[in-house]
């Protein structure tokens, strides 16, 4: 039985790497992509490898667009977005779970029905406010615009809530002030919470397009994804600059790729603690 | 004749990390129709030899036989046996009739007669007004009862039980236990119940399987297993309070406790050291005996529980609530030498006088 | 007992982080609403009010239908497929002992890829003459389809995309569902005599339920509001056959500058949106087993 139950597993694994190999090439075959020369790529042969590998790629598409300008834009917006979105929903999760209100509940209730609204019905009088602040075509108005996040509220107030009472009374007997019960206290409790809020906001602040793109039209404030596309829509028609338009991809991709498959464990589990929202 | 057992475990061995057994060279035949108490503390391996016996578990040496068909290689579906499980285990999206049918539809019985027999199971259990609940809104004992339904409706003669009364407050598992004995004489279905609760091992059991550390320490009916624990492991475990275990002294003329010199029968071996077993009620309080200094009394009520120190070693004494003790009190106890188990230091096995033979040869004694 | 809170906690705790959900959500959607009843056109400092024109303007026109049956066809098609495949891996690395952390991360990885920079490698793997997909097909003497010109075919190559991105995403949340199904019920089902069909049937499926309701809700959001992968692949095009609503309403927005027209396609993207959370809310009530 245990032999064959060992050769079970032993397909079983084998469907899923082949299934997990699917998952992965197409960033696999972008990376190949990225090291071949125009010719081998029209020239239609099927071989995956490039015989001459063309590091050159990447210095060239570098020199087309500011890329690792892009990715720099990219990278603060999206720190400076999770460490306030951080502040700010910690306050008010604390405030929702430990501190008494009138109308506390109701609060939560409008907070929670828009989770699951789409942002896209706010553009046109979010786009109106932008310019209305002045901060149109600006990193700021990126950070400004994306830092209220109802999913990390949520998050943290479900995590906040398992705090024991017995400690923040305690504290408060103590004599500590809210502030320092909040981030004494409660935030050092739901660390993991915290850390799995902010992996998930990075994510989607690195990788944000519509919005940035709308409100940014000068190349020296482009994230990451809206100068590629940029760049793609003016390179993209010319097949000769395919290999270039993979390098500048690679680029754009590789970053949070590394740090993923550094830090898996902490995204995997971040993930699924995103899970036990429901219901 | 040579009897088959209904359940038969042959050199029975567990590994979970192929390095240390967690069950060690396991005997054990259980007649058809017995109601067998697997005991022992924590961790001793109980669970695993119940999942064992499932098919929950493989197992990683010997052989396991049930009505004589080895199993080994038999998965738990097609082994027709009932199970217990501790959190019972119910399936909550299903409600109580769903649970106690489900065994019976996946089994493709006709949607007439699973009616009819989950009707009756549930009259039986008293479950009747609730077969259409969840088991969420169900109290500890209604759940406990449908697992307990769940078991009984596959008509199965082997009934595994793993710690079914555990999750029970103290006074509903006490008439779980009549229950489960009566629904036993009922039913005459082969059950091996698991628990660490001696208590419910003496009530229940036609016989008792202790176990320590993997090893069976010894098999006989709750009396042997009271009155001649063949190790001191059982010795220690079995009685609340536990048996006193008094290591005695050694010396040219013989053995001596507490300064006196105590009698010791012949044995059929040669000990290696010798230590003396006496439960609580076996001892007295007396003017004359061993000298016992007392220092804490517990009054139950019934019974005081007189305990101190003599010979440097605690010992527990049972006496009737009427006399009077106080702490720090200086006096002497004596023990009636009939009810004296004798154990070799060295080995920690029984010790059987030679000159007056253990007569109940239904007693076997397995030694780990 | 909670502490009493007095107002200048208040205000420090509540008032200031509600600030830009306030600016950036809560006033935007209500403005989004009051816009779709005007004729605003951006441009000018003047508009009017024109009622429900917007509204009915929309039901009459082609595009906007065709937008709608779009939408519909791609969060069908994103989101079945999405769930079903995102249960099965779960279900197939559940059986697995060693390994699971590793085949995750590989089926999860596309995820983390912004949505940009991958459509613009499948826009070329979808290329007639040098992507690996037609390649593929050919190997197998497959047809071989334009995916990205020919309008047949258009929506289905990004659903595709969709669909790769987002399964080892529901894939995560199903392992994590099916951790926490006691294996004593799995065990109890053994001893029953269930088989592993019965097993999933009875037992997997009807466990997960909260989890695939979720699922269902959250993606189909999600696929009301796909942007990146249109814009790149197919820029909803060919002949409209990629137009969904919310790349009608992008148009209609920030290429035609009639934010009323738009805004009446938001607020119906928002109501859509609402009901179906709403409805969530309502059946994920019943599913609560523990
Ligand atoms: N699945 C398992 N993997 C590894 N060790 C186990 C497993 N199940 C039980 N054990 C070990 O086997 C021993 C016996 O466990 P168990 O049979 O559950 O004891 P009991 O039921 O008597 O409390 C314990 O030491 C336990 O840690
Ligand atoms: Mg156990």
């Amino acid at each position: 039985m245990a032999k064959r139950e060992k050769i079970e597993k032993l397909i079983l694994f084998l469907i899923l790497l082949a299934i997990g190999l699917f998952m992965v090439f197409p960033m696999v075959w972008m990376m190949l992509s990225s090291l071949k020369t125009t010719e081998e790529i029209l020239g239609g042969s099927l071989t995956l490898l490039p015989s001459d590998p063309q590091w050159s790629n990447f210095p060239k598409a570098l020199e087309m667009a500011p890329f690792l300008r892009f990715v720099w834009n990219s990278f603060f917006t999206a720190s400076v977005i999770v460490i306030v979105q951080l502040f700010l929903s910690s306050l008010l999760a604390y405030a929702l779970t430990q501190m008494e209100f009138k109308g506390r509940n109701t609060l939560f209730m409008i907070v929670l029905s828009t989770y699951m609204l789409p942002a896209a019905a706010t553009y046109v009088p979010s786009y109106v406010i932008i310019s209305r602040l002045g901060l149109m075509d600006s990193l700021a108005g990126i950070i400004v615009s994306n830092l209220a996040n109802v999913f990390t509220i949520f998050l943290l107030r479900q995590n906040f809530l398992k705090v024991p009472k017995e400690l923040i009374e305690a504290a408060r007997a103590d004599g500590a002030s809210e502030w320092t019960i909040l981030w004494k206290i409660v935030a050092p409790m739901s660390k993991n919470a915290l850390i799995n809020a902010s992996i998930l906001s990075f994510v989607l602040n690195f990788n944000n397009y519509l919005w940035p793109s709308l409100i940014t039209n000068s190349e020296e404030n482009y994230l990451i994804s809206v100068g590629l596309n940029r760049f793609f829509n003016t390179q993209g028609a010319f097949e000769q600059t395919f290999p270039l338009i993979m390098a500048a991809t690679v680029i754009s991709v590789l970053p949070l790729l590394i740090i993923y498959f550094v830090l898996q464990k902490y995204f995997i589990s971040a993930v699924s603690s995103s899970s036990g929202l429901k219901g | 004749m040579f009897v088959l057992g209904i359940i038969e475990l042959k050199n029975v061995s567990k590994s979970f990390d192929n390095k240390t057994n967690v069950i060690d060279d396991l005997n054990l035949t259980i007649e058809s129709g017995e109601f067998v108490v697997l005991l022992g503390p924590s961790g001793s391996g109980k669970s695993t030899i119940l999942r064992m016996i499932a098919g929950l578990e493989p197992i990683t040496k010997g052989d396991l036989f049930i009505k004589g068909k080895r199993q080994n290689d038999v998965p738990a579906k097609d082994r027709d046996i009932a199970m217990v499980f501790q959190n019972y285990a119910l399936y909550p999206h299903m409600t109580v009739f769903d649970n106690i049918a489900f065994g019976l539809k996946v089994r493709k019985v006709n949607k007439g007669k699973i009616e009819e027999k989950v009707e009756k199971v549930a009259e039986m259990l008293g479950l009747t007004s609730y077969l259409k609940r969840k088991p969420k809104d169900l109290s500890g004992g209604q759940q406990q009862r449908v697992a307990l339904g769940r078991a009984i409706v596959r008509d199965t003669d082997i009934f595994l039980m793993d710690e079914p009364l555990s999750n029970l407050d103290a006074k509903l598992r006490t008439t779980m236990r009549e229950e489960l004995v009566q629904l036993h004489r009922e039913l005459s279905a082969t059950t091996i119940f698991v628990t660490h609760d001696q208590t419910e091992a003496m009530t229940m059991a036609d016989k008792i399987v202790v176990i320590n550390e993997g090893k069976v320490q010894q098999i006989g009916t709750p009396a042997e297993i009271y009155n001649y624990p063949a190790n001191l492991f059982v010795a220690g475990f079995i009685g609340s309070p536990a048996m006193n275990l008094l290591p005695l002294q050694e010396n040219r003329s013989g053995f001596a406790f507490a300064g006196q010199m105590i009698q010791t029968p012949g044995f059929t071996t040669q000990p290696d050291g010798l230590i003396l077993g006496i439960r609580p009620e076996d001892c007295k309080i007396s003017g004359k005996g061993y000298p016992v200094k007392i220092t804490f009394i517990e009054d139950l009520g019934a019974d005081q529980y007189i305990h101190g120190i003599s010979g440097g070693r605690k010992v527990v004494i049972r006496e009737s609530p009427d006399k009077r003790f106080r702490i720090g009190q200086h006096t002497f106890f004596t023990m009636n030498p009939e009810k004296i188990s004798w154990f070799d230091k060295k080995t920690g096995k029984r010790l059987e006088p030679a000159d007056e033979p253990f007569t109940g040869d239904e007693l076997r004694v397995y030694h780990g | 007992m909670d502490k009493k809170a007095n107002i200048w906690q208040l205000l420090f705790f509540v008032a200031i982080p509600l600030v830009p959900l306030l600016v950036f959500w809560i006033i935007p959607l209500f403005v989004s609403v009051w816009l779709s009843f005007t004729n605003w056109d951006y441009i000018s400092p003047d508009y009017e009010y024109v009622g429900l024109s917007n509204y009915l303007n929309m039901l009459a026109d082609e595009a906007f239908l065709q937008a709608l049956g779009n939408t519909l066809l791609f969060a069908v098609g994103t989101v079945i497929p999405t769930i079903i495949l995102g249960f099965i891996f779960a279900v197939m690395l559940s059986r697995l002992r060693r390994n699971v952390t590793f085949l995750q991360g590989l089926m999860f990885a596309p995820w983390i890829t912004p949505m940009i920079g991958m459509s613009i490698v499948w826009s070329w793997m979808f290329d007639p003459r040098v992507g690996p997909v037609n390649q593929m097909l050919g190997f197998f003497g497959l047809p071989e389809p334009h995916w990205l010109t020919d309008s047949n075919f258009a929506i289905w190559a990004v659903i595709i995309v969709t669909v790769w991105k987002n399964t080892g995403w529901a894939m995560l949340f199903f392992s994590d569902a099916l951790t926490k199904i006691p294996q004593s019920l799995f065990e109890v089902a053994d001893i029953e005599g269930a088989g592993r069909w019965a097993k999933i049937r009875h037992i997997l499926i009807p466990l997960v339920s909260p989890t695939t309701l979720f699922l269902f809700i959250i993606l189909t959001l999600d696929a009301l509001q796909a942007f990146d992968q249109i814009n790149v692949l197919t820029q909803g095009g060919p002949s409209g056959s990629t137009r969904t609503l919310l790349y009608l309403y992008y148009e209609l927005a920030f290429e035609q500058f009639n934010m009323g027209a738009a805004t009446a396609v938001a607020v119906l993207i928002l109501v859509i949106s609402a009901i179906l959370s709403f409805i969530s809310m309502k059946i994920s009530k019943k599913y609560v087993y523990y």
